[in-house]
């Protein structure tokens, strides 16, 4: 603004290098908030890239890192388990539950070729009470590093793989860190939302069918607003018709009811519609007008040239026929404005559906994802993060393409003040 | 047909919606609120007696306590970092569409999403960014007393009955996306002669703010204001998921005590009381903008 203008300025040299340092202080300052403002942003996606184990390391790190190590010959991802504390040795029990199986031993256990192997019995690991002969297979020193296959997180094949996930002892200079983005925790995300069963299919459970559900009352609701809405400003716009103004005041007034003031009531007028439980609660009463909505493009449909209504009435179309073919097309903007409000408001909601929705079945993303949330005790942070990108992403994308839209909406939600 | 009986038939929809949403519940909200009413029975008629009762519950009055709290940093912080983020984006000329939408991105994200993740930062990021800050304190306090016992730790934030509330303040400070928008329409639409002529008079950018900017945008400081206070005493998503009212309901707000009387309790009588108590509030205080603001608005034309 005031750059724009040297020439008014007296002392020009010292004064445009004040405001060349101004500018960049200021560009400093935005640049420092953007940062603050997209880090919990870049801190959900990370995380969402990252294996369990480093969701929660101190300090925190901003690149998801995968270990490589050889097993078997082959170069593979593995999960530290633990670093070897005492001299060991890996070992095969000649006899006893574990027998043929690859034992790791600290090689003080280890007593004139005999040791206490422990072993898998009902889901735990216990020690067998007599020692067994055992045959060295490889001497592990401290310093060494335990490393499991890395597999994902959760997916169908997980459960019968666990135990033949392969492992080995190597040392701290064969393993190579490298940034990998585990992008496995999407789909490990989506089985461990869905609900087993024979019942079920891909898409009857979890975040598919939330999805669904979330889409299904976001169309029907932008339908219903854009429709509705068209219609009742038109009246308010171009119609005439007693007790308009006081109508419109109450329309303005309306908006300012805080939602806990009619929340009780309302819930009680759905339940005699015997609505509650079903999807209507969150839709139907979109169809019916939305008091901001009615405002904005009321203001909108005033802007437009009154001349073509005008001649379009002379010329003996009915109001209906006005709307459809003058008013609408002329008002494309502003309808394209009011269905994106919508659009995000029904896929924002949480409040609405955690009234109204009961089964799991009927779970929108909102209501799915703080049930999964609070479901795992929010351990698995990176599934967490996976699932609310994925929520999000189709926000900022449908953001990122209508942004215009998007800004001259904003910038007329000022209009009243 | 004439014009009036058409003008109906188009507003018919938003006549009958308006009623049956809002305008009925407000007022059977007004009736259940004398009421002994659960989901489950009729509602009975008690005179006042769930407003005498709100008069001596303890939880009530450290609701509405926290909530003005809540709004009490929350609405001034809120305004205060939209207007100075917006007159920044507003004083470069280059980038203003970039960071506007990278102010604005944190609203798309749904409140649950933005709860989960806030939740993820309070637990383990903020205080893993905090950590040298504070070592390098003690550190220097060590200086002074080599036998320094108590260390500085940062606080826990969501879990310390202290730090949950400002917490979620901080927390909706990343949200001021949307104000900030409005304010740099606004700010874009103060006629530049205003600003030249300052510059004539010799004023400095300070001052150009304080007495050109700020007067122009006054309309919009309110509005914004006012939005901001009906905004502030409804919050409820966030809570309800990150804190649920904990720490020892350090966190609990109006209208989560209003839920829980309604939806977990059953005593929607009670709940619908709460909601005019703080219906009325929200009147009082917008009243009350408006007052204040009276002889500190400029309006153009008028």
């Amino acid at each position: 603004m005031a750059e724009a203008e040297p020439q008014l300025k007296g002392t020009e040299g010292r004064v445009t290098g004040g405001s060349v340092l101004r500018t960049g202080a200021a560009h400093l300052i935005l640049m420092a908030a953007a940062a603050a403002f997209l880090m919990p942003l870049l801190w959900m996606l990370v995380t969402s890239l990252k294996p369990l184990k480093q969701t929660m390391t101190i300090p925190p790190t901003w690149v998801p890192k995968a270990t490589y190590a050889k097993l078997d010959g082959n170069e593979v991802i593995v999960e530290k388990e633990k670093k070897i504390a005492e001299d060991s040795v890996i070992v095969i029990p000649q006899a006893g539950g574990a027998k043929g199986q690859r034992k790791l031993l600290e090689s003080s256990q280890i007593k004139e070729g005999r040791a206490l192997i422990r072993v898998a019995r009902g889901g735990r690991e216990v020690l067998e009470p007599d020692p067994v002969p055992v045959e060295i297979l490889k001497p592990v020193p401290k310093g060494c590093w335990l490393v499991k296959e890395w597999a994902p997180d959760f997916s169908s094949e997980r459960e019968k793989t666990k135990s033949e996930l392969r492992w080995d002892c190597v040392p701290e200079s064969d393993l190579r860190e490298e940034p990998h983005a585990f992008l496995a925790n999407y789909p490990s995300m989506l089985a461990r939302m869905r609900e087993t069963g024979a019942e079920h299919t891909w898409y009857s459970t979890g975040f598919v069918k939330y999805l669904i559900n979330t889409l299904w009352v976001c169309l029907l609701s932008v339908f219903g607003v854009v429709a509705s809405c068209t219609l009742v400003a038109y009246a308010f716009a171009f119609l005439e018709f007693p007790g308009r103004n006081w109508l419109f005041a109450l329309t303005l007034a309306v908006m300012m009811i805080p939602f806990p003031a009619t929340m009780v009531p309302r819930f009680d007028v759905f339940r005699e519609l015997g609505w509650v439980g079903t999807f209507k609660p969150l839709w139907v009463p979109m169809w019916f007008g939305a008091a901001f909505y009615i405002f904005l493009l009321r203001q909108f449909f005033l802007g437009l040239p009154k001349d073509l209504l005008d001649a379009a009435r002379i010329d003996g179309c009915s109001e209906l026929e006005i709307l459809w073919h003058v008013v609408v097309p002329l008002a494309r903007p502003a309808l394209a404005m009011v269905a994106l409000f919508q659009f995000l408001g029904s896929w924002k909601d949480f409040m609405g559906p955690l009234l109204y929705l009961q089964d799991r079945s009927q779970f929108t993303l909102s209501l799915g994802l703080q049930a999964f949330q609070s479901q795992q005790g929010g351990t698995p942070w990176h599934l967490s993060m996976a699932a609310g990108m994925m929520f999000s992403l189709p926000l900022l994308i449908l953001f990122l393409i209508a942004r215009k839209s998007f800004m001259q909406g904003i910038a007329m939600t000022g209009i009243k003040g | 047909m004439n014009s009036g009986r058409k003008g109906l038939l188009f507003a018919l929809p938003w006549i009958v919606g308006l009623g049956l949403f809002t305008l009925y519940p407000l007022v059977a909200s007004i009736y259940y609120s004398f009421t002994h009413f659960s989901v489950l029975q009729a509602p009975k008629f008690i005179g006042i007696a769930n407003y005498t009762e709100m008069a001596t519950d303890g939880i009530f009055w450290l609701a509405l306590w926290n909530t003005f709290v809540y709004a009490g940093l929350s609405i001034p912080l809120g305004l205060v970092l939209s207007l100075a983020l917006a007159i920044l984006v507003n004083s470069v000329k280059r980038g203003q569409v970039l960071y506007s939408v990278i102010f604005y991105i944190p609203e798309l994200i749904p409140g649950v999403v933005a709860a989960i993740v806030w939740l993820f930062i309070f637990g383990g990021l903020l205080n893993g960014l905090l950590d040298p800050v504070f070592d390098a304190m003690n550190w220097v306090r060590r200086l002074f007393d080599p036998n320094l016992k108590e260390l500085w730790r940062p606080p826990v934030w969501l879990g310390s009955t202290t730090w949950a509330l400002p917490s979620l303040v901080l927390m909706g400070l990343w949200t001021v996306g949307q104000t900030a928008f409005i304010y740099l329409a606004k700010l874009q639409d103060v006629p530049q002669e205003l600003y030249e002529a300052a510059e004539i008079d010799g004023a400095t950018p300070w001052q150009k703010v304080w007495f050109v900017t700020l007067p122009m945008i006054s309309p919009i400081i309110l509005f914004n204001t006012i939005m901001s206070i009906i905004g502030a005493f409804q919050v409820f998503t966030q809570p309800y998921i990150m804190t649920n009212g904990g720490p020892d309901n350090a966190t609990m707000f109006v209208p989560q005590y209003i839920w829980e009387s309604a939806f977990v309790t059953m005593r929607m009588g009670y709940a619908c009381a709460m909601s005019w108590i703080l219906f009325l509030v929200i009147a009082v205080l917008t009243v009350l903008a408006f007052k204040i603001s009276k002889d500190r608005v400029y309006y153009a034309g008028r």
